[in-house]
């Protein structure tokens, strides 16, 4: 390891010399946007790689309202670095270079901006063109995203077959579990190749919940783009809403009040701590271990009827605004979170010492769907799933704001790889985060909580990322000639550790795939968008 | 005949109580309430009033399924003694029969299951018919401890024979005895940590997945046989575990009534202390069951 390590920044600019263009109308200024000629695409993919980045989101923008033609963008981060990589494409030729070969996350991306935007990725490393959250129901030349699709149409029904991934072989059979599922959850479809108990083969098909989110942002208003983004992930609903504004208010350069600052990161760790108990419970239930489901959703219930009292919603639906927040901390509300606190710190560490000492519970969790720290890193996952995989990824402490940058949050990374991994990961967290909210109440500003939101310049664009309780969420907004919205792109981490599930379930038996499932616990909703 | 009328009458009205029983006990556990300790009846009675779905590609033996597995199940219940009362029907080598009713009962389930052509119920016939032929041997065994203990072949007579005396001189092959048949017992009825009759997951289940194509009266029927089967396997155990006999029908009656609660609050207890097996590893708690009963046979063939 070299003493200076060079900015992902340095490295382009100085390996392309003045083929690579720094962008201008870009946000933060520390994550800079820099254009690079389409045939070069790849291979400053192929640079990131070594730098040691990878590959966070990659979308596509139709730009013809700004008099440009379209555009696709790659996001690398490495720690808290992130820049932003652009290549024009012209409207006759809709095709880009794939990032694939090297970025495995590349794969679905891709296949996400062809179907939604009908760009084609060319020498994608599999040929895998089949769509990917379109279905085949959908002509194959609607395109949502392209300005010229009006979203307000029917689309007619058409035929066709998706090619599923296919094992034969004496004793191989095959399970299609979903799209609908016997739980109360989101709907999407696996695919199981089996032998006997052994899992050849999983193939995740998702797309059940799309909703054309990112379509509609481009018809609201910056307000209420909050409200929506509130709503792509409904267990998410504090980080996305937050992401956002962040995004927003980097764009429009309204610096909000410290107090804002101080309590939405007291509902972001409020919605991690309730988030985690529930997952808790639930991985626990998938292993017949019904008593910790009971439990620990009974924490939950606790903490989101606080979140009731203090703030008047359970879920924290709409607090966090453009601008700051919507619902201020009464004055007797520190005192009633510090009650709170410390009555489910004793239970919860009662409950985690039951954990602890049952061996049938340590039993089925250990070297149950083991994410080697290889395969994480390769695919680029985020949140409790890398971290449980030995990877040191946390925004709130490699790319803080305002608190974290004076709270200080723990790094908890576990080298086990395994659904114990996983699920102690968010125990150390739930410790974790009571431990910030105590700092964060007893460090809480006073003064205002809501300020007018700035103007938005014309044709900009902001890239915001913050650690939600799932991982790394990453919003890039783009503005139009009005300075309306033009493009709001959402990366959820959903949409990357997905592929890791796939991973994780090789050399497992069918019946532990529920569990493993529960132990990643991604959305569906945030993944379909 | 007083006695036989109360046999029948216990078999048909009580299984499903214990089912009540074992869901408190675990609501007791998690702290919560519970659904009432008849709700299992509420649901048979809803289910009988529901109609049925048969798929176009079954034939007759997926109607068949659930009837034969009930007909199998309740001519068991006739052959084992309930308490310290003779069983109705009993003869000189009912024991093989009995042990075979039940292979004849899940024959047709998983007949019944694979008659649907669905990957699920495939796999859970899979499921079943490898660990009922690990369980099998167990049973075997304690009825060979049980015959040479009593001299006879005929389960009244074996069971009934079963007193603290017996105990006194053969504590240790009966100790085994209980260990391996309690295993048995669980692994039988689909029970954690082999099998979990309450869980939502397809993927995980082995008895719940081969009836999911059922409906209605079917359904009904598949519950009800279920919690007969628990009742009869039960009330062998009970014999091992807890020999109460007084001399009086009444309080036998009533003593046996308790033993057979007091399993259901020990099954629920076992439910919400441990989590499932991981599937892989049933086999090797079927075979130290085995091993148990062989031993007990051992101990008293000596």
């Amino acid at each position: 390891m070299s003493a200076t390590v060079n900015s992902l920044r340095d490295i382009i600019l100085s390996h392309f010399g003045s083929s690579a263009v720094l962008c201008s109308g870009t946000y933060p200024p520390c994550i800079p946007q820099i254009l690079v000629p389409r045939e070069q695409f790849e291979d400053v993919g192929w640079l990131m790689k070594d730098a040691g980045a990878r590959l966070a989101a990659e979308w596509g923008v139709d730009e013809t309202l700004l008099g440009r033609q379209f555009a696709v963008l790659a996001c690398f981060a490495r720690e808290g670095e992130y820049i932003l990589l652009r290549c024009n494409i012209p409207l006759e030729d809709p095709t880009f270079p794939s990032l694939s070969k090297k970025h495995t996350p590349a794969f679905r991306f891709e296949r996400q901006i062809m179907s939604l935007m009908g760009l084609t990725p060319t020498g994608h490393s599999h040929s895998d063109l089949r769509p990917w959250i379109k279905h085949e129901d959908w002509p194959a030349d609607a395109w949502p995203l392209r300005k010229s699709f009006d979203a307000a149409q029917r689309m007619p029904r058409v035929a066709g077959e998706y090619r599923w991934v296919r094992a034969e072989g004496e004793g191989v059979y095959e399970i299609p579990v979903g799209p609908v599922h016997a739980g109360i959850i989101e709907p999407g479809h696996f695919r199981f190749q089996a032998m006997g108990e052994d899992i050849l083969n999983l193939e995740e098909r998702l797309g059940y919940t799309h909703k054309g989110i990112e379509k509609r942002f481009e018809q609201l208003s910056w307000v209420e783009g909050a409200r929506l983004a509130g709503r792509v992930s409904g267990d998410s609903t504090v980080a996305h809403a937050l992401t956002y504004c962040r995004a927003l208010e980097t764009l429009s350069g309204t610096n909000i009040a410290p107090r804002a600052a101080w309590l939405r990161a007291i509902m972001l760790e409020r919605e991690r701590i309730a988030n985690h108990l529930g997952d808790i419970g639930a991985i626990a239930n998938d292993v017949g271990f019904a008593f910790f489901q009971f439990q620990f959703m009974r924490l939950k219930e606790h903490l989101l009827r606080g979140n009731q009292q203090l703030f008047g919603h359970r879920y924290l639906m709409d607090r966090v605004v453009p601008g700051g927040i919507s619902a201020d901390l009464q004055a007797d509300g520190a005192a009633a979170i510090e009650l709170e606190l410390a009555n489910l710190q004793t239970e919860f560490e009662h409950l985690v010492t039951i954990y602890d000492l049952n061996a049938s519970l340590d039993d089925r969790l250990r070297s149950t769907g083991l994410l080697t720290a290889e395969t994480a890193r390769e695919l680029g996952t985020v949140g409790y799933v890398a971290r449980a995989s030995g990877q040191g990824l946390d925004c709130r402490i490699q790319a803080p704001f305002s608190p974290y940058d004076q709270i200080q949050p723990r790094m908890v990374v576990l080298n086990s790889c395994d659904v114990h991994a996983r699920a102690w990961v968010r125990i150390e967290e739930i410790r974790d985060s009571i431990r910030l909210l105590r700092g964060l109440l007893a460090t809480l500003p006073h003064g205002e909580i809501l300020i007018p939101l700035a103007d938005v310049p014309p044709d900009s664009s902001s890239l915001a990322a913050v650690e939600g309780w799932r991982g790394e969420i990453v919003y890039w907004l783009q503005s139009g000639l009005q300075g309306e919205i033009n493009r709001c792109a959402i990366r959820d981490p959903s949409s990357v550790n997905w592929l890791a599930l796939e991973q994780a379930v090789h050399n497992n038996i069918v019946p532990d795939f529920p569990v493993c499932n529960k132990s990643f616990n991604q959305s569906y909703s945030g993944n379909d968008l | 005949m007083t006695n036989s009328i109360i046999h029948i009458f216990l078999a048909l009205v009580m299984p499903p109580l214990l089912l009540g029983v074992i869901g408190k006990t675990k609501a007791a556990f998690a702290g919560r309430v519970g659904a009432p300790f008849l709700q299992p009846y509420y649901d048979i009675l809803r289910l009988l009033h529901k109609g049925s779905v048969f798929s176009t590609t079954t034939t007759w033996i997926f109607r068949a399924g659930p009837i034969v597995t009930l007909a199998t199940t309740a001519v068991a219940a006739l052959l084992i003694p309930f308490g310290a009362h003779p069983s109705p029907i009993s003869f000189q080598g009912d024991m093989i029969l009995y042990a075979y009713l039940f292979a004849l009962g899940r024959f047709f389930t998983m007949a019944a299951a694979l008659d649907t052509g669905s990957s699920f119920e495939g796999m859970g016939s899979a499921r079943e018919a490898t660990y009922s032929c690990l369980a099998e041997p167990t049973l075997f065994f304690a009825l060979i401890t049980l015959s040479r203990l009593s001299g006879s072949y005929s389960l009244s007579p074996m069971l009934v024979n079963i007193s603290f005396g017996v105990w006194l001189n053969s504590g240790a092959a009966l100790l085994m005895l209980v260990g391996g048949m309690f295993i048995v017992l669980l692994a039988e009825n689909c029970r954690i940590p082999f099998d979990d009759p309450t869980t939502h997951l397809e993927l995980t289940m082995i008895h719940e997945v081969m009836v999911l194509d059922h409906s209605g009266p079917a359904l009904a029927i598949i519950h009800y046989a279920a919690a007969l089967k628990l009742y009869v396997l039960g009330a062998f155990f009970v014999h091992l575990a807890l020999p109460y006999a007084t001399g009086n029908p009444a309080l036998d009656w009533g003593l046996f009534i308790i033993s057979m609660l007091e399993l259901a609050v020990v099954i629920g207890i076992v439910e919400s202390v441990m989590a499932r097996l991981r599937l892989i590893r049933i086999p090797q708690l079927l075979v130290a069951a085995t091993i148990l009963a062989a031993f007990s046979t051992l101990l008293v063939i000596r």
